[in-house]
């Protein structure tokens, strides 16, 4: 990976510090939550939908590790404005990118340094985590 | 820490006898400490192991030939051994199992099994999960009630709690760690030992961290039951020791089944050895044996006593530099503890730290350290830990600090 150092500054704590879409929308479509059994890591994701179905705003609540947190927020970044099948799209392209270690084509740059964790195993499920919670709203929401 | 302490003796020379200590790890040299999680492995243990398996191999307690009787022998000389390190009055005494979790797991079946429902196990809030599950799981089948005796926010037992919770005398066993493996506490045994005889209980001492940081006596201590887990004592993973008094582990039903644990065995019933072999079902870890005689004679030949006092010195380092950097919380503060050290620092989730000092080749553990009930007590959901071994330095120790202050840096 690049130096986790650089990771964590350039990607990680620029994310977590002051996270843009934490807490939840003005109002709540579908909710999903995810633990992580390992670190007592929680992080919960709130969907809001235009009227077509769309992804209007996605919010979360994380607790816990800088990873997961930063992951969180850069997922609420990069789905709005998908449908449900592009998010499950996105999010099936970070879980490989993720176990291969190769920046994913298909993702938007600013989710590439997080292939570097594909060198840290025990890491990668706190960056997975948001993206479990994710599974869960959309499997519970409308779909388009 | 205002008690003074022996100066540590120079066990510098002793770190070259662990080959895997002279790694770098991500091009910086190795900084171990995670030794409260498994220890490194002298090479006197290593060529003991391999020895075995080139030159003396065979199963053991049942053949007639020179191998099977020169395995047998080098494995029924480790249980002399390990009843010589811990005073045990009787070699017989001495179980071999897995490790420190099979060794509570057998307790709480076979000595469970000698329990009344009504009765019950008193545990602590600072346990680790091998000394709680194996007990809930008693309670579940048997109808064995499970008793919890608080901590202080020191880290150390309540101890008028504890006496509270024996008063009516339903307790059967009371079951707690020797030294605890989040906080370092080492808990006042005898103490404990004699309130529990004083209501009618038996105890069992969890001593998987204890053992490797001073010298145990179970007849000093008064214990019933005692147990530990090889590969934290610098030794092989595979192998757990059961201390239990004679008359207790006699009166005990076997734990698992099978060859070796058996006197006669008809296709309609059987009847079991004598103790330990009661207790010890199946092919032995007779490899792991030989590792841990080897471990034992390497610990007595540099001195308990100077280790003891080598980490003792370690501890108060960690806890005067550590003490240095701002927002760092060191969790437990209990006034007889060995070298085991937890904290958190502000902003910074325990697994960051963990992964930053890891690219500066620094290992620590970070997480709930299998304890969750007590990072539950703390109100914490995980901490950083750094343990130590009689090969941690001084140095190590100042560049843990030197790491964290780059964590931080990193963090502002
Ligand atoms: C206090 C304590 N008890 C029990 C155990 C379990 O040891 P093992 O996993 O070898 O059974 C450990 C170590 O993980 C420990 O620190």
């Amino acid at each position: 990976m690049t130096d986790p150092e650089t990771f964590y500054r350039d990607t990680v704590l620029a994310h977590s510090r002051a996270p843009r879409h934490a807490g939840a929308p003005p109002r709540v479509d579908a909710s999903g939550h995810a633990e992580s059994r390992l670190c007592g890591d929680a992080v919960d994701v709130f969907l809001m939908r235009h009227p077509d179905g769309t992804l209007a705003r996605i919010g979360h609540r994380a607790e816990g590790c800088a990873i997961s947190i930063a992951a969180a927020d850069l997922m609420a970044e990069t789905l709005s404005g998908q449908t449900d099948d592009q998010a499950r799209a996105t999010s099936g392209a970070f879980q490989t990118m993720l176990t291969s270690g190769v920046p994913h084509p298909a993702l938007p740059p600013h989710l590439h340094a997080f292939a570097g964790l594909a060198a840290y195993p025990a890491r990668r499920g706190c960056a997975l985590l948001p993206w479990q919670a994710l599974a869960t709203a959309l499997g519970h929401g409308p779909r388009t | 820490m205002n008690q003074i302490r022996p100066t540590s003796p120079d066990l510098a020379r002793y770190r070259a006898d662990f080959p895997i200590l002279g790694q770098t790890v991500h091009g910086k040299p190795l900084v171990y400490l995670d030794s409260a999680a498994s220890a490194q492995k002298p090479e006197a243990v290593i060529a003991a192991m391999v020895h075995t398996m080139r030159a003396q191999y065979a199963n053991v307690h049942r053949g007639l030939h020179a191998l099977s009787e020169a395995a047998t022998e080098a494995y029924e000389q480790t249980r002399d051994v390990v009843a010589r390190f811990l005073n045990a009055p009787d070699r017989a005494e001495i179980v071999f199992t897995r490790n420190s979790t099979e060794a509570i797991n057998l307790v709480a079946h076979s000595y469970g099994a000698l329990l009344k429902p009504g009765q019950a196990v008193l545990i602590s809030e600072m346990e680790h999960h091998a000394n709680i599950v194996p007990w809930q799981m008693l309670r579940d089948r048997a109808g064995i009630a499970l008793r919890v005796c608080p901590i202080t926010d020191a880290g150390e037992l309540d101890l008028d709690a504890l006496e509270a919770q024996l008063a009516d005398g339903r307790v059967g066993l009371v079951a707690l760690t020797h030294m605890s493996n989040v906080l370092g506490t080492i808990t006042p045994a005898r103490r404990i030992a004699d309130l529990a005889h004083r209501y009618g209980a038996r105890v069992l001492f969890d001593g998987s961290q204890a053992v490797v940081h001073q010298t145990v006596d179970v007849q000093a201590i008064d214990a019933d039951f005692y147990v530990f887990t090889g590969h934290k004592l610098y030794g092989p993973t595979g192998i757990g020791v059961l201390w239990g008094r004679h008359a207790l582990l006699d009166a005990m039903p076997p734990f698992l089944g099978g060859g070796d644990m058996i006197d006669t065995v008809t296709l309609a019933r059987a009847t079991w050895a004598r103790v330990p072999h009661k207790f010890e079902a199946g092919t032995p870890p007779i490899i792991e044996a030989a590792g841990l005689t080897a471990a034992i004679f390497y610990l007595q030949a540099i001195g308990q006593d100077a280790i003891a006092a080598h980490e003792a010195a370690l501890t108060d380092h960690a806890l005067t530099r550590l003490a240095e950097i701002p927002g760092l919380d060191v969790i437990g503060r209990a006034r007889h503890r060995g070298g085991v050290v937890s904290f958190t620092l502000a902003g910074v989730h325990a697994h960051d730290i963990a992964t930053l000092l890891d690219r500066q080749g620094i290992a620590v553990r970070a997480g709930h350290h299998c304890a969750e009930p007590l990072m539950h007590r703390l109100g914490l959901g995980s901490t950083a830990r750094a343990s130590f071994a009689l090969y941690t330095t001084h140095q190590e120790i100042d560049a843990l600090v030197a790491g964290l202050h780059r964590v931080r840096a990193l963090f502002a």
